[in-house]
Parts: C-alpha cells; structure tokens; sequence
C-alpha cells in the first residue's frame, strides 16, 4: 500500500493524488505548486517572453490552451513577468464541436478577464471545415484543418500587433510528433519539432514569420487534466467529431500503453527527440514567399493556396498526395479562383475581425 | 497515407481494390515467369529471380563499401534465429571456392549460450556445434553469458530478483551479449562482428530506443558499419532486408533455424518496451506497406553526435553533460564494473547516458536498500 503522505510536504497535509510525472503521491496544494513552478522555470530557463511583450494565447476551449491562459495570467502577476494577454480563437465551423468549445472561450474571457478575438475559417478561407470535410471525405481532413489553423493564427497576431503567439502544446503532443515525424518520413519538420520556440531565428527570412512558443512543453497532458480538475477550471472536453480515423491516433494509443509501463517515457522521448541531429547534406525545404498571398512557403505557392484551389475547383486531392502534375496545370492556368465575388484569403482587404471586448 | 513519399501507399490501396478474390496467376515482374512472392510494396517475383535480388542486395551491401580486407578475420554473430541462419548461410556461399567475386575474409562464429537462464533451452549448445562446427566447418567460439562472474547465480539473481521491469531486462541482457561479442572478437583478433539485424528489427529498434531515451544512438545503430568500439567494427548486412524476404529466401532454400527463446518469449505485447514497438511497427506495415523502410530510411539521415565519452554501460556516446551523467551510486558502479566494463580500473568515475541512468533506475543492486 503506497504511502499516503504528500512527499513534497512530508506530512502537513494528505496526499490526495498520485503525480503521473513522478508516481509519487502528492496533496493538492504541493501539486499546484510543483506543477506552475515547473512552468514557470520552463519559462525563464528558455526565455521565451520578454517584458512588455504582448502574447497572444491560442484559446480552443479545450483543456490545454485553458490552463495555459490560467497559468499564464497567474505567473504573469506572480512574478511580474510584465506581459500583455490576449485570447485568439480560431472557429473552423465545425457544428457540434466548434461551436460549443467558443461559448467556453468566450466564458474564459470573463472569467479570466483577457480580450478576445474571433476569427473564422469561413471569411478567412471560404470554406468552412463542415463543407471541407463534405468535399474531401473522412480521411484527409486534419490536413486542411491544420494547415488552415496555422495560417489562421499567424494572420490574427499579424492584426493584433502581437509580439508571440503561446499555443498549449503539452509533453504528450510534442512526443506523438516526434515519432509522427519519423513514422512520415518528414526529416525537416522533426529536426524543428522539439524547439520550445520557433521562427525566432532571424536568419536570411524575408518574411518575418511571429515567433510561437509551447509554455507547457514539459507538461504531461494528464498533470494538465488533474490541474484542470482540481482547479475547477471551466474547459469544454469533447474529442473532435473528424478526427477518429487520423493516422496520428495509432501513435497515441502506443504513447499512452508505453505511459502505463514506464510513466518517464514521454519525457524520455522528447529528450531522445532533441538529440537528434540531422545530416548537413540532407535536402531540406528552402523557406520563401508564396506567389499568391505572400505567406511564408517552402513552395511556390503555399500549402494553404493549394488547398483552396483544390477545393474550388473541385479537386479536392490537389493538396494531398500526387501534387507536381497539378501545380504544373496551375502554374500555367489564370489565375481562376480569386475573382471579386469570392471570400478567398488572397482578397486581403476581406479580412474582416468579429472583436469581442 | 500521411507519408512523405505517398505514392508506395497509393499503390497498395489502389491494388487492395482491384483484386478479386479468386486466386490469380501473377507474372514475375523482371522475367515473366510465375511469381511465388511479393517483395516490397506489390512486385511479384519468382523463385530464381527473388533469389537473385536477395543474393545481390546482401553482396552488394558488403562489397559498395569495401569493408573486408584480404584475409581480414571476423566474427560472425549467430543466435539461431531466421537472420542470423541466413547470414551464415549466404557467408558459406560467398566464402565457397566457387563463388563469384568470392569473399575474402576468415570467418569466425560466436554463440552466447543463454541456458543458463531459461531451462528450457538446454540443447541450443550442442545444436549450434553440430552446425558450426560439423557442417559448416567455421571455428566455433561459445561463451556463456554468465563467463568471468563471480558465480553462475549472479546474473540470474540481477534480472528476475532485483531488476523491476521486463524493459530493464531485456536492456540489460542485450548490453551484456554485446560487451560479450566484442570481448571474443577482440580475444581472436577478429576486427570486424557481423550481426543479422534485419530492417524490420530495426525499425521496432529505432522506436523502443527512442522511447527510452536512447536518440542520439539512433544514427549509430543503423549503419552499415559501426565503429562505436576502436578495436571493433560493427557490419549490418541485413539493414535493408525485411525479415520477411528473409523468412521467404529460408523456406525456399529449406533452410532451418533453431528455436530461440529469448526473455521475453511468451509474454504478452504489452510485457516490455520493445514489444510494444515491435507490435506497432507490424500493425503499421500491414496497413501502410512502407513503413518499416520509412522509418529505415529517416534514420539513415540523422548523424550521430561526436562527443568522444562513452557510456560504461552501452559502449555508445554520452549525450550528457559530464556532471549529470556521473553515477555516485555505489553499488550501481559496482554492478557496472562486474557485469559490463571489466577492463577499466575499478576507481575510475563511472558515467552512463540518459537511457542507461533511467535503466539503472529499474534495478536495485542491494536487495536490502528501499531508496533508488
């Protein structure tokens, strides 16, 4: 029978939960302590804000990006951090989900009392995830919901003027993505995947991308669900109706039997992640400006131009798997797709802000 | 689907389609022939042809790089299984007088006799010398996996008494069995150990490493050749053959392996670490056919870090900083010296990387002491 002492204060108060990281039995109070010092140490040691910046936090509604706008707001105060908070949420129109998961966000508004902005797929894309996943099918559907959502924040920050965007990546996303990434084949994104903070590097980028960190990088998804529990925290916990069929599930369900035998293993495998190191002469992606919507790209045209090209046209695959015979099609042909009536994204002046203040 | 390079999986689906049911005389797909195999993704071969393509790819893997030196002896590692067989089986032919383009070293062969640890193992010695020695005519070399230890006991005490977790188990055991092969191929002079470590074991490798922390050796454990040990290089002939094209040149040549039992024999898929992976990367094969050489080959572009410390534990390069990775467990030094660094002086600092410190974790070297 384990003992039933909190080991971080030896007896001044009983242990009420076991910590996932470490198997040792904690109370509630030294559990929170231990979990936002952890964050907080994260922050300092990697550096990732500076005073007087103003982050945008990605708002889902869900369990993550909720601790992350509570932790944050709290050490911000705490330790004088000096920072300005903003939510950004992103709705992808997706009925049942979507929908439901905002009226979270927009309750974290209040009860956080942080601004908030809304942006829609819909008046960024023309396309809403619903009539995405009509067009496309069951199956590579996270693709245009990913890369939609990337772009998606990016243009947001851009409008607010914020310094960084913090997503709430936790340990056992990062690790799913490092053996995602060597499942795929996909040596670029795993030498990047493990940075703490990306599109810092002000190297030879044209485009200045807004840097994005992950705050909860060392933070074990199930430590945020406890966190979440215990602190009443209002979060909305419904898995997304698409995503069943995604290959990244087959990689988590082996994350979380490998968490059972060896709890250490998902921060064991982001160490093994950062060890990597790819070889100089390896042919990696160039990054430079897509010719459309002078996005960053590692293409000529971006993968978000493609997707909606595809879409609009009624070849809905043009994304997504065999591409050089389309964009070669594509390359020739006029320019189709962006005319006046449309609400592509490549229609700047139709970025319209729904702003909640 | 969801690959880099999704034209492999995009065949396979197409194909999984349009087959009907009844069975259907593929053709050989270099000399028309009727195909008794598929290799890789959807390439149907026959017999002669598939032989011919696994012969190939094994010499031609040996002789691209110019790894063997005239008269060079080395070391052949044999556990009885399916790819350690075949290895021997295609050494003997290119070692023959007839061969073409005959290799030109003097082959040795080491077996670790693990007897002494599961019971029911107890003819695998005399099988292998009857083998070796009687048919194949290599000079045989058996050690005991317990060789140079206090008493037989030891080692059998450590894994089921003191050492937690089946991971830790298996761990160990395969550290053991490679400090005990370099230590016979150095004893023979031998320069160079030949594994049969197949592109399918591989990749479940690759994956258990990773999850116990073992990355920066990934680069290393992949190559063709290793040099990790000064004294000894590693060669892996096999890294780009699947254990199914293995299993298939074995049945068509009749050739038998014996029965390996190992510690994890038996035990169910969620038992260890390597289990688990193993047990994905079939899953995943089966669905998305290149998966294995996916993984194969995105490991093939890491590099492997130059920090010229090793571990005293693994025989690999630290990927810690000196003072993290200084052990001050007594007992765990103690542990390191008996069982898998035997040369060094026994006041030397030990030090151990990531994955070798969570593994001590596992192990308590005095049954009597409650700490970590």
């Amino acid at each position: 029978m384990p003992s039933t002492i909190c080991v971080s204060c030896r007896g001044e108060r009983s242990a009420a939960l076991v910590r996932p990281k470490t198997s040792e039995p904690y109370c509630k109070i030294c559990f929170f302590q231990a979990f936002e010092r952890e964050i907080h140490e994260t922050i300092v040691k990697e550096q990732l804000f500076k005073p007087g910046e103003t982050i945008a936090i990605a708002a889902s509604g869900g369990k993550d990006s909720t601790v992350l706008a509570y932790v944050l707001k709290l050490l911000n105060e705490r330790h004088s951090y000096g920072l300005n908070l903003v939510l950004l949420s992103i709705d992808e129109g997706i009925t049942g989900y979507r929908d439901d998961s905002l009226e979270t966000v927009k309750r974290n508004q209040q009860q956080y009392d942080l601004p908030l902005i809304i942006l829609t797929y819909k008046e960024l894309y023309g396309w809403s995830m619903d009539e995405i996943v009509k067009a496309v099918g069951r199956k590579n559907n996270c693709t245009f919901c990913g890369v939609f959502r990337r772009q998606a924040l990016d243009r947001g920050a851009m409008k607010l003027s914020v310094n960084k965007i913090a997503t709430g990546h936790n340990a056992d996303d990062i690790a799913e993505t490092i053996l995602m990434n060597i499942l795929r084949g996909d040596i670029a994104r795993l030498k990047r995947c493990t940075s703490i903070i990306t599109g810092d590097e002000s190297d030879d980028n044209e485009v200045s991308v807004i840097p994005r960190c992950k705050p909860l990088k060392y933070a074990y998804e199930k430590e945020i669900v406890l966190y979440a529990f215990y602190k009443r925290l209002d979060y909305f916990s419904t898995e997304c109706i698409y995503s069943p069929n995604a290959y990244r599930g087959n990689i988590r369900t082996y994350i979380k039997d490998l968490e059972r035998l060896r709890p250490s293993s998902i921060i064991d495998i982001i160490h093994s992640g950062e060890q990597l190191i790819v070889k100089p002469t390896t042919k990696l992606p160039v990054q430079r400006i897509c010719e459309r919507c002078s996005y960053c790209s590692s293409m000529p045209i971006c993968k978000a131009c493609l997707l909606i090209e595809g879409l609009n046209k009624g070849i809905p695959k043009l994304g997504i798997g065999k591409t050089e015979r389309y964009r070669k099609e594509m390359q020739q042909k006029q320019d189709q797709c962006c005319n006046d009536q449309s609400l592509c994204h490549c229609m700047k002046e139709k970025l319209t802000v729904t702003e909640q203040n | 689907m969801c690959q880099v390079n999704e034209e492999d999986d995009e065949i396979f689906q197409a194909l999984k389609s349009t087959i009907n049911k009844t069975p259907t005389n593929r053709k050989c797909m270099s000399c028309g022939e009727d195909a008794c195999v598929i290799v890789r993704i959807a390439d149907p071969m026959c017999r002669k042809c598939f032989e011919e393509f696994f012969i190939h790819k094994f010499r031609s893997t040996l002789s691209k790089s110019n790894i063997f030196g005239r008269g060079e002896h080395v070391l052949i590692a044999y556990s009885g299984g399916p790819s350690s067989t075949a290895l021997l089986h295609l050494i003997a032919e290119g070692l023959s007088v007839n061969a073409r383009r005959r290799l030109q070293f003097q082959a040795h062969v080491a077996f670790i006799d693990e007897s002494s640890l599961y019971p029911d193992a107890i003819d695998m010695r005399e099988k292998v010398i009857d083998r070796i020695t009687n048919q194949l005519h290599y000079p045989l070399h058996i050690v005991s996996i317990d060789d140079n230890l206090d008493n037989d006991n030891t080692l059998k005490e450590l894994l089921f008494q003191q050492t937690k977790s089946l991971t830790a188990r298996e761990e160990l055991i395969r550290r053991r069995k490679l400090k005990l092969l370099f230590d016979i191929a150095i004893r023979e002079k031998c320069t160079k150990l030949i594994t049969g470590d197949n592109c399918t074991k591989l990749a479940a490798q690759i994956l258990s490493d990773m999850a116990q922390g073992k990355g920066a050796h990934v680069a290393i454990e992949c190559n063709l050749t290793d040099t990790t040990n000064d004294l000894v290089t590693i060669v892996r002939p096999f890294r780009e053959i699947m254990s199914k094209e293995i299993a298939m040149y074995n049945r068509l040549n009749s050739i038998e392996s014996l029965q390996n039992i190992d510690i994890s024999t038996m035990s169910g898929i969620q038992s260890s670490i390597f289990k688990l992976s193993e047990t994905l990367v079939n899953d995943l094969q089966r669905q998305f056919p290149s998966t294995v050489s996916t993984i194969f080959r995105t490991s093939d572009k890491l590099e492997k870090n130059l920090k010229s410390e090793r571990c005293d534990l693994c025989c690999y390069p630290l990927d810690l900083d000196e003072d993290q990775s200084l052990l001050s467990d007594q007992d765990r030094i103690k542990l390191i010296h008996q069982l898998f660094d035997t040369r060094s002086n026994s006041n030397d600092p030990v030090h151990v990387c990531y994955a070798c410190r969570r593994l001590l974790r596992d192990v308590q070297p005095n049954l009597q002491s409650n700490q970590e």
